[in-house]
């Protein structure tokens, strides 16, 4: 596989997380994106060819569950995996973002390692068992 | 519009009405009117919610402040990051409202303080986020670290040190995050002193966060770790040529002179290199004096980037390297006006100093 051959798209109105979460992909060798919040996702996701979106819930504008509505509505980027990071571990939320159309739902703080290797699940990169991302789910 | 018409017609007008008299309710602001507006804020009507905000914001006293606090605890996250906006705009009205929060029996509601004391861009709510720095949760003293980066808070730079030593690796992060924001020569000193004792696995956001305080001062314990770590360069690199060249160059030692040279030439021929990157590290390499980099030069004077291809113009002419005079010559040729000028400055320093050698 080539370097930054998958695009990882990081979606977070913290300039720190976003910074934070392009470190802990960096060995990876993806390149990655990075959205202010779910109406600036949209637009890079109309012109941008993106393999994984990582999503905070709480921003501006729009959320993340609106965000993860939108993608699920729209025929080319239905398919998108979506990883859900957020500081809300309300079951309500859960339950929201799952019917939204999440893949992940990650709660912060979440390891370096481990959210590598759950990007590298989705992105199918040769790394983790399945039964790691029911762990994160839990 | 009376007052009474128009909160009738906020709760049951077309949505036009409820927009119009979510304006019109402003000029009274009582108890009764603000828990209009605040329910307004829920509408599914964006130009209702939008009108009910920049009226809130208008009347914007500590009591709606209050009111808006148990919005944050709605199951709609858009009414919740509504609220958060809000608050984070009369945060000034009612600090004292902000700290009670802060000690709320529930996680959510300290983050949501943290968060908005952060966006508030207040100086004074440092001292409330250095107390959340004590916090049992995790995620809230994590809120705190980032919000005291944010506020520029230099009287947090020791807690924010020992953090970025002890802390998990995502406050870890964050705290070295934090200080990177601080203007003040202690924050460097302490990213200097985490630089020689810091783990390794947070080497490059460490390195990364003295490129972005941009101090002089990092210059030499920068290069030290290029020497001891050359395997860093990737990031080191790019730190060093974000400084002042004429620091960088002043600051290293002549037999050092060449190595840098070669690795930050080595840096430019990569790929995925930031244009301001790429600009600093062409400046340095003028600066050193020493030639380098094969192709590198040939490429850089062709980019289609006006910033990159006249800071290689100026690099080309400092190094005087007459192989690209022909390349010159076809951009003199060119005539963009936006290069000419130093196209020109360079053909004849280099003309001049061909002569010379001559």
């Amino acid at each position: 596989m080539n370097s930054f051959s998958k695009v990882v798209l990081l979606v977070d109105d913290s300039p720190t997380v976003r910074r934070m979460l392009e470190w802990a992909l960096r060995s990876s060798s993806l390149r990655t994106l990075q959205a202010v919040d779910g109406v600036h996702a949209l637009e890079i996701l109309k012109v941008q060819s993106v393999d994984l979106a990582i999503v905070d819930l709480n921003m501006p504008r729009m959320d993340g569950i609106e965000l993860v509505r939108s993608i699920r509505a729209d025929k080319a980027l239905k398919n998108l995996p979506v990883i859900l990071l957020t500081t809300e571990g309300r079951e309500e939320d859960r339950e929201a973002a799952i019917e939204a159309g999440v893949n992940l739902f990650l709660s912060k703080p979440a390891a370096p390692a481990l959210l590598r290797r759950k990007a590298e699940f989705f992105l199918g990169i040769p790394g983790p068992a399945p039964g790691d991302i029911r762990e994160a789910t839990s | 519009m009376d007052r009474e018409t128009a909160l009738r017609e906020l709760n049951h007008g077309s949505p036009d009405l409820q927009r119009r008299a979510a304006r019109v309710l402003g000029r009274w602001g009582d108890d009764q009117v603000l828990g209009a507006l605040i329910a307004a804020l829920q509408s599914p009507h964006r130009g209702i919610r939008e009108a009910a905000t920049d009226t809130l914001l208008e009347i914007g006293d500590a009591r709606t402040v209050r009111f808006l606090v148990p919005l944050l605890k709605s199951s709609v996250p858009a009414v919740r990051n509504a609220a958060r906006l809000l608050l984070q705009r009369l945060s000034k009205a009612a600090p004292e409202i902000l700290v009670e929060l802060s000690r709320d029996p529930d996680v959510r509601m300290r983050i949501f303080a943290a968060d908005i004391m952060t966006e508030s861009g207040d100086h004074e709510m440092a001292e409330p986020l250095l107390a959340l720095l004590d916090d049992a949760d995790e995620n809230v003293r994590d809120a705190a670290v980032v919000g005291l980066g944010r506020l520029g808070a230099s009287e947090a730079v020791d807690r924010l040190e020992h953090v970025a030593s002890a802390g998990s690796p995502w406050s870890k992060f964050s705290a070295i995050d934090a200080l990177s924001q601080i203007a003040a020569p202690e924050a460097v000193r302490a990213l200097v002193r985490l630089l020689s004792r810091g783990s390794e696995d947070l080497m490059e956001p460490i390195i990364e966060a003295l490129g972005r305080q941009g101090s002089p001062e990092a210059v030499g314990p920068l290069l030290e770790k290029l020497r001891q770590s050359p395997t860093l360069a990737s990031v080191i690199v790019p730190a060093l040529v974000l400084m002042p060249a004429a620091e960088v160059m002043g600051r290293t030692p002549e037999a050092v002179r060449p190595a840098l040279a070669e690795a930050v030439a080595r840096r430019l021929e990569g790929n995925g290199i930031a244009p301001e990157v790429t600009v600093g590290g062409l400046d340095l390499l003028g600066m050193l004096g020493v030639r380098v980099g094969g192709d590198l030069f040939f490429r850089l004077l062709a980019s289609s980037a006006r910033t990159i291809q006249l800071a290689a113009v100026r690099t080309v002419a400092r190094l005087r390297l007459r192989e690209t005079v022909p390349l010159l010559r076809q951009l003199q040729v060119q005539g963009d006006p936006v290069l000419l000028r130093d196209v020109q400055a360079a053909l004849d320093l280099m003309t001049q100093s061909g002569k010379e050698s001559l």
